[in-house]
Order: structure tokens, then sequence, then C-alpha cells
């Protein structure tokens, strides 16, 4: 009877009820919308990222590798690859293992000479997609093509960033110097093709990328500085570098949240976001559901005075009322949640969130789920119910003679 | 055995910093089964005797026992079993319960008793029918006449089978015609029950149907 009660004062001031309601529906759908597209935008930043060239696990012969080691291999190359590279593979979640090598080196073009920094991946294991529909799995793929082709078998090529090509005015078929020092201080020189010109972000137009087999033309090097390893699912990432770190113990294994500054730093930043966004709808649920049942209360204290007289406790009445709170809780939740799934659905038949990054146009589907759901209403029901505590603390306390007398 | 004892009791509200005297030295005694009238005109402490009566409220000084009980004693949630167990009140503008409907007002009081569910369904229709609102058990209470919602009120107090009824104006809102109905209820239903009934009152309809009179004035008993 007591909830049954609580219900039917809920449906009673049905428009009160309605714009009670209305402020968590809204919060909870626009949360819920908010986090799904964040959560959609960061999972293409991840995937890019492991896809750029950090893979899901980085594996190097140490730590310092990873801040003095990525151009300038001479002290980090890893003994015994082939068979530490076979042993990795043989793992059932790795589907791929690349080595690779990155170093500093002169390229001469035709107005000017400038440094790059080279990284070298077997020509099999790299892949630059060409536009940003095509999408590669398991292989290194550091960006999008807009001229030229991926390295052909057997032949010294080079792939440069635009804004190196437009330094160095040159174009693709037309041979690139590229010139490194040696440890010793030898000079080594060679001459590529350039087979590709990529579209690079900021930090990437200083990049190219040749062959691995070609590397010997500029470095001496017989075995890589570092590993690069896909796995079938990214949840397996732990997993792995457990084992990972057990199985070679001398080597650096990590993760590539680990060396993924930028990511991290986004999604810090749109948590925080997402937290002051949570904390503000927090604050006006708890604003609405308090005035809300305050007035609840007001307009009911002689009725509360005669379910106190005819025995109804305390401890009751304040149940009553909160359950009250609760049930517009989750009646609001509920249905905050029902709308922002139907609004993500609105959205997507629409075409998505219009995105851009990078000089592309991306349009972002939203796809909440579940948890999302339950992660934008759980704190909404809780607040429901504490927003109600001082109007039902109150109302329990009410002298029985003077609410009678109201 | 006293059903109402009442002992140097006196009551004070304060308004501001002025404290206003409700009830004066007040001893009273009412026997078992008896149907008392208390009668005044307003602000001469009826309602205000009927609330220390009814345990709803508390003397500033005085005692008050009820069944031999002193309410003083007793702590909220007691006092909530006590107004439930012994207790049945009937109010001048009825204060049904506007979201339940005719049969749900009357069962509300019964839930706080340990009664089982058929019994409480029984003792609901015994009382609906015997305040002849068997065809409108279903309705809520503003589908309903004054004389009507009373009734429920009625059937409300009487069906927890208190001791004691507490009825504060019972006919101020409704016609002669509906208020005599009421009174003919309340007195036949008290003679089957043979409840003690405390009635205050302005209605000389009420007066007829009470042996003992108590006029109260400025807070006061000035006759018994």
């Amino acid at each position: 009877m007591i909830i049954k009660i609580a219900v039917k004062n809920i449906m009673r001031n049905k428009r009160r009820t309605i714009l009670t309601s209305l402020a968590m529906i809204l919060g909870i759908a626009s949360l819920l919308i908010f986090t799904s597209f964040i959560s959609e935008q960061m999972k293409g930043f991840r995937e890019g990222i492991i896809r750029e060239g950090l893979g899901h696990i980085q594996i190097a012969s140490n730590e310092s590798f990873f801040s003095k080691g990525k151009f300038d291999p001479s002290a980090f190359i890893i003994d015994n690859s082939d068979s530490i590279e076979l042993k990795i593979k043989s793992n059932q979640d790795v589907i791929n293992v690349i080595p690779s090598i990155g170093f500093s080196a002169m390229a001469a073009g035709k107005n000017k000479t400038i440094t790059l920094l080279i990284k070298a991946y077997p020509r099999d294991k790299i892949h630059f997609s060409k536009d940003q529909n095509e999408t590669v799995n398991g292989q290194i793929s550091p960006s999008f093509l807009i001229h030229g082709n991926n390295f052909s078998p057997e032949t010294d090529e080079i792939i440069i960033g635009d804004l190196a090509a437009k330094i160095l005015g040159i174009k693709c078929g037309e041979i690139l110097t590229i010139m490194s020092i040696l440890p010793g201080g030898a000079l080594k020189a060679s001459d590529f093709t350039v087979c590709g010109i990529y579209k690079g972000s900021e930090s990437g137009k200083i990049y190219a990328y040749i062959p691995y087999e070609s590397r010997g033309k500029l470095i001496d090097a017989e075995s890589p500085s570092s590993f690069t390893v896909f796995l079938s699912s990214e949840n397996q990432t732990d997993n792995t570098i457990l084992t990972l770190k057990n199985s070679y113990p001398e080597l650096s294994v990590k993760p590539w949240h680990e060396l993924a500054d930028f990511y991290t730093q986004v999604n810090g930043m749109y948590s925080a976001f997402l937290k002051v966004i949570s904390a503000i709808m927090i604050l006006v649920t708890v604003f609405v559901v308090m005035n809300t049942m305050s007035m609840s209360v007001f307009e009911r204290i002689r009725e509360i005075g005669t379910m106190r007289a005819v025995g109804t406790s305390r401890k009751r009445i304040f149940s009553m009322l909160s359950i009250e709170g609760f049930c517009l809780g989750i009646f609001g939740s509920f249905v905050g949640i029902v709308f922002g799934f139907l609004l993500s659905f609105a959205i997507n038949a629409l075409g998505g969130i219009p995105f851009s990054y990078d000089g592309f146009d991306y349009h972002i589907l939203i796809s909440p789920d579940f948890s999302d759901a339950i992660k934008a209403a759980l704190p909404v029901l809780f607040v429901s119910l504490l927003g109600t505590l001082p109007a039902a603390y109150k109302g329990s306390r009410l002298s029985v003679a003077e609410t009678l007398r109201y | 055995m006293n059903s109402i004892l009442i002992e140097n009791v006196s009551k004070n509200y304060t308004l501001g910093k002025v404290e206003v005297p409700a009830l004066k030295n007040i001893n009273l005694s009412v026997k078992h089964g008896e149907i008392i009238c208390l009668m005044g005109p307003s602000g001469s402490g009826k309602s205000t005797l009927l609330n220390l009566i009814g345990a709803l409220d508390s003397p500033s000084n005085g005692e008050v026992h009820i069944n031999g009980e002193n309410i003083a004693s007793l702590t909220d949630r007691a006092l909530s079993k006590f107004r439930n167990r012994t207790l049945g009140f009937i109010f001048q503008s009825f204060n049904l319960i506007p979201v339940l409907s005719v049969s749900e007002n009357i069962e509300y009081p019964l839930l706080m008793q340990d009664i089982s569910s058929s019994e409480r369904k029984n003792r609901v229709n015994e009382y609906i029918d015997a305040v002849g609102l068997t065809p409108y058990s279903n309705r809520n209470p503003d589908e309903l006449s004054g004389g009507q919602r009373q009734r429920v009120a009625i059937a409300r107090a009487l069906a927890t089978h208190p001791s004691i009824i507490i009825a504060d104006e019972p006919t101020a809102n409704l016609d002669h015609k509906t208020g005599k109905e009421v009174m003919d209820l309340i007195s036949s239903m008290n003679k089957k029950s043979g409840a003690t009934v405390i009635f205050a009152t302005h209605d000389p309809i009420v007066s007829n149907y009470t042996k003992k009179i108590i006029r109260l004035k400025d807070g006061e008993i000035s006759e018994s």
C-alpha cells in the first residue's frame, strides 16, 4: 500500500511530475549521447594510434629505448630477434609481430636538405590506406596516401609526408638521396625512389618510411630496435603483456596506452569534462527533486497529519515520501535511457554527428551501450533519493496536531 | 475503570514571544462506553482537549491517561501504535486520503495491525456495508458527497475496533439532514461496539445524542 500511495501521489500532479522528470530525462539522454560520442571518438583515436605504429604492444631491448632510442637505435638493437619474433607469434592472441627500426637521416632534395626521422617496417607489414574508408587491420598504417602507391617488392623506395615533399620539392617517382651518420662518424648514403606521399599529422610531416629490408643501405643494423605486436583484440593486451613479460624479463614490454601521451591527455580531458557535466546534471536533479518533494509535502501536510493520526509512524511516513522520490528517479531514469537510445537512433539515421579531424570529415555514429546508460542513470537515481530525504525527514517530523490544523 | 482520565492538564501555545493558554488546569474522567460532548465557542479549547485525548499533542502540564496509560510516557512509535489500536478519529473535514479508494481508505489503518489479509478484507467489507457504501467501494473520495465521505471516515475510525472514538465537529461540513444521518450512524455503531465516544461540536444535533455535555469557556470547564 505504501508503494501504491507513493506512485499514486506521483501521478497526482502530472504536470509537476512531467517537469521534474523532464530535467532528469534530458540530463540522462544528453549525457548518454555525449558519453557515447566521446567513446566513439576515443575509440577511433585509439585505433588510429594503434594502427599508426604503436600496435597493441611495443617491445624494446630496454626501458630507455622509449625515451632515447626511437631514432637512435645503436644502443637498443634486440639480440636473437628472429627467435623472439617466432616465439611471440606462437601466442594464440597475437596476429602479427612487426620488427622495426628508426633513425634520423639527411634528405637532399632539389632545393633544400632536411633531416628526416625514418621508420623502417617490413614492406608487407606496412600499408598506407588510400582513403579514410579503407580499413587496415594487423598492419602498420600510419596515414593516408595522397599521391603514389605503397611499397612495391624489391625496390628501394621511400614514402614521405606532404610537407617534407613540399620543402624538398620532390614528387612521386623522383629520386631522393638519403644520407645517415653511423655511430663511428662514417656516412652512409643511398638513393630512394619516392613511391608515395602521405598526409601526415603535424608531427608526422617530418617522418618518412622505408622498407625494413632496405635498412642496410643507410644503417648497420642486422636486427630491429623494437617489435610492434598486434593482437586479435585490444582486450587481450593486459594478459598478453603479462605472458610476454614473464617470457622475456630482459626486454621492456609496454602496452600502447603507456606510450600514447597525447591520447592519455585527451582522454583525461574528456573524462574531466564528462565529470563536470555529470556533476551539473546531478546538482540540477537534486534541486529539482528537492523542490518538487518540498512542494509535495507542503501540499499534503494535512494528509500526512491524518496518516499519522490513524497510526502511521514517522518511519513509515519517511519511507513513503522517500519511495515517492525514488520512484520519480526510476521513472526519469528509465524514460531518460529510452529517450537517449531513441535519440541516438535518430542521430544515426540522419548520418551521425559530423566531425572534422586532420583535414578529414567524419560522421560519428552514436552507439550507446547498456553500461553507459546505467552509468548515466545511477547517479540520477541516487540523487533523486538524496534530494527527497530533506522533505521526507521534514514531513515525518511534523507535529500531528499542527498538521491537522492546516 | 476510567477510559479517559485527565489530571490538572494545561496547554499553552507560543505565538511569537507571547505564551497563550489554550487549556487551564483541566480535570476530567470518562467511563468506558460513555458518550460525551465537548461544547463551547470557538477558541474555548475543545479541539486542543480532543488533541490531547487523541494523543496527537502533549500537555504543557498535567497528565492524560487513556485506558490507564499515561500517554506522555510513550515514544513516537508506541504512540502511533497506540493511536492505531486504541483510538478512532472522525474529523470535521473528513480527512480521507485522496489517492486511495473508499475501501483502501478503510483498509489503510488496518495495514498497521497484525491481522491477515483475508480478515482485513472481511473487516473492510463489513464496515463499507455498515455505512451503506458498498456500491461506492472503488470510488475515490473526490467522487463522493460530503455525507458519503463522512461515512467513509466513520467506517475507517471503527474498522480498527477502537475503544475510544474521537469526533471533532463531525457534522460541521454537512447539511442538517445528512448531519442527523451521520449522528444516527455513529450512535448505532457505538451501541454495537461499546466504545467511548467524545464529540467536540457547536451543533445542537450532536448534543442530543449524548448524555453528558462538558462546556468549555476560555480553556476551562465551565459546566459539566
